[in-house]
């Protein structure tokens, strides 16, 4: 496999991949919180 | 009788079934095509700003009107538009919405049917021993439906009608007792098949077990960039096209999933997520799966021959003779493995895709989810039959070409108009935002009002006028001629001989599409005349 062939594979695989990890992180750790924030918007605006 | 509001029952739940929906058969047999027909690596660049520009802008459009329809009590794209457009006729435009879905939910099924007795010839070691024609030729024997491939007589459509089954089984246990329990099972199975099928791919080595050369030879071939395709505008089309169609956007099925959230809970999280789930599966699973294994096995020049045909050809034709090569044990799970995985992969989807006129017909007839999915499926089966019966007439490619294209882009354009212009980026904004626990970019506030609708409008008004061969130089004020697969000029047959024979079952199954759409603007007719009654008995026994 060529240099850049492999650079531009494992950048863009790498970077998929860690988003990826870093938000189902994100999820699981909010998954058993209740959400505590004020009311965002209001059924009457819409 | 009102029906009792479903919910999602977790989080995780939600995520795997919006995820499944999602991923489907372009992430593994259309995503690797289309890169090796688009510049290798360079496309990558043009599919990754469109990711950004147009399919995160979109989701996050889907999943916000879904959620602010699920509010009032609205579960289908026809109600949720009128919702956004605040006015009635934009129920007749979601209305587009439904009419894509059930489309690609009649062929897709069918695809599907191909794919599960795919899986169980591949159990049962149907291909052992056989040529790479005989596998080929197997193929073609199987979508005859006179021709018995198992013994079994109509197999093929036999195992049309039990897929639908059980996709309409699954559905009528509701969202929490169906979809999200199968999507709990399924992806996490998808992605333990994908891994192993990957490993096998990266570890190929040339001259073992038939292999020419090393599965790194594919993936060189894949990720070798060509620069100078940046520069051709239809390889930005193609991958704005193909990021499109992997996350299912434009038929009203992410809405409809987002409809069942509950108020204070996140979208902004939660889309990504599903989103980013969607690219895992495709650029790194997708694409280290056939092109690697079959270039280890046929070479470059054949496999670029090979995909001239699409992705179909490859999965169905060749893989099934690559795999056994691995010898008996490894064949057998290899082709499980690959055939379970686009099984599952489509049965998400399907799922997904079936579920927006379940909803519809359930909220506009009072139905409960049981009745409302069987109605449904016999909806999907008698439109599904003309495109099994008369799938080499050019009935299949006219389902997927009006529904699986064209309502497509129409259904995202009005959705993006009618979120960041009708209702307001502000209050739109607001949705994506409120309850939100991750921040969202500011940024895709001025994409979501500018840079997607204009997309969106310009994608369209090129596929109406679109010239030939897509070469834009062609354009004139005095005219020019259009390319065959132009809206235009497909409405007119420009490219088929005026006696070819099947021009009628095109023009026939063009009279059962409209049907469908006259028999969808009906139900909603119905329903507006309904509910006026409803309020106006109501108002009148207030009055008395």
């Amino acid at each position: 496999m060529n240099t850049l062939s492999f650079i531009i594979m494992t950048v863009v695989q790498g970077a998929i991949l860690g988003i990826t990890i870093y938000l189902y992180w994100k999820v699981f750790t909010y998954e058993n919180k209740n959400n505590e924030k004020e009311e965002s918007f209001s059924d009457d605006e819409f | 009788m009102a029906q009792k509001r479903q919910a999602w029952n977790s989080r995780i739940g939600l995520i795997l079934a919006m995820a499944g929906g999602a991923v489907g058969l372009g992430n593994f047999l259309r995503f690797p095509i289309q890169a090796i027909q688009n510049g290798g690596g360079a496309f990558i660049i043009p599919y990754l700003v469109s990711f950004v520009l147009l399919g995160l802008p979109l989701t996050m459009i889907e999943w916000s009107t879904g959620k602010l329809g699920g509010l009032f009590g609205h579960h289908s794209p026809p109600m949720i538009m009128q919702k956004l457009g605040r006015r009635v006729h934009w129920r007749y435009i979601g209305s587009i919405g439904l009419f894509s879905s059930i489309i690609i939910a009649s062929y897709y099924c069918f695809i599907e049917s191909w794919i599960f007795s795919y899986m169980l010839h591949s159990l049962f070691g149907t291909f052992d021993g056989m040529t790479e024609l005989q596998i080929s030729d197997f193929f073609d024997r199987y979508l005859n439906l006179s021709i018995s491939v198992s013994g079994i007589p109509y197999d093929t459509f036999l195992s049309f009608v039990f897929c639908l089954a059980l996709n309409i089984y699954i559905l009528s246990k509701g969202i929490a007792g169906g979809i999200e329990r199968v999507a709990k099972i399924c992806m996490p199975l998808l992605f333990i098949f994908g891994i192993f099928l990957v490993i096998k791919a990266f570890t190929l080595k040339a001259g073992e077990d038939g292999a020419i050369f090393d599965g790194t030879v594919g993936l060189n071939f894949l990720w070798t960039p060509q620069f100078d395709s940046l520069a051709n505008p239809n390889v930005w089309l193609a991958a704005a096209g193909q990021v499109f169609f992997t996350l299912s956007l434009g038929m009203g099925a992410i809405q409809t999933y987002a409809s069942y959230l509950k108020k204070e809970q996140d979208i902004a999280l939660s889309s990504l997520t599903s989103a980013f789930t969607n690219e895992f599966t495709e650029v790194i699973l997708g694409s280290s799966i056939i092109i690697p294994i079959s270039i280890g096995y046929f070479g470059i020049d054949k496999v670029i021959e090979l995909t001239k045909s699409g992705g179909f050809g490859l999965g169905f034709r060749t893989m099934p003779y690559l795999f056994e090569q691995w010898g008996t044990v490894f064949s057998t799970l290899a082709g499980f493995a690959f055939f379970g995985l686009l099984f599952f992969a489509g049965i998400t989807s399907t799922l997904s895709i079936i579920q927006p006129t379940v909803a519809h017909l359930s909220k506009s007839f009072d139905w409960s989810q049981k009745k409302s999915s069987y109605i449904t499926g016999s909806f999907v089966f008698f439109l599904a039959l003309p495109c099994i019966l008369f799938f080499d007439k050019g009935v299949f490619d006219e389902y997927d070409y009006w529904g699986g294209t064209m309502a497509l882009f129409l259904f995202a354009m009005f959705e993006a108009i009618a979120f960041s212009w009708i209702l307001g980026v502000d209050k739109g904004w607001k949705l994506i935002t409120g309850y939100a626990n991750i921040t969202v970019p500011r940024f895709f506030k001025f994409v979501l009002k500018y840079i997607t609708p204009t997309m969106l409008i310009l994608i369209f008004i090129s596929a109406l006028f679109k010239p030939l061969n897509d070469d834009w130089s062609l354009i004139s004020i005095h005219g020019w001629e259009l390319d065959n697969n132009a809206i235009i000029a497909k409405l007119m047959h420009k490219g088929m001989d005026a006696n070819d024979s099947n021009i009628i079952y095109i023009d026939g199954a063009r009279i059962y599409l409209l049907l469908l759409l006259i028999t969808i603007w009906l139900t909603i007719y119905i329903n507006i005349r309904v509910r006026k009654k409803r309020v106006q008995k109501y108002n009148e026994s207030m009055m008395s």
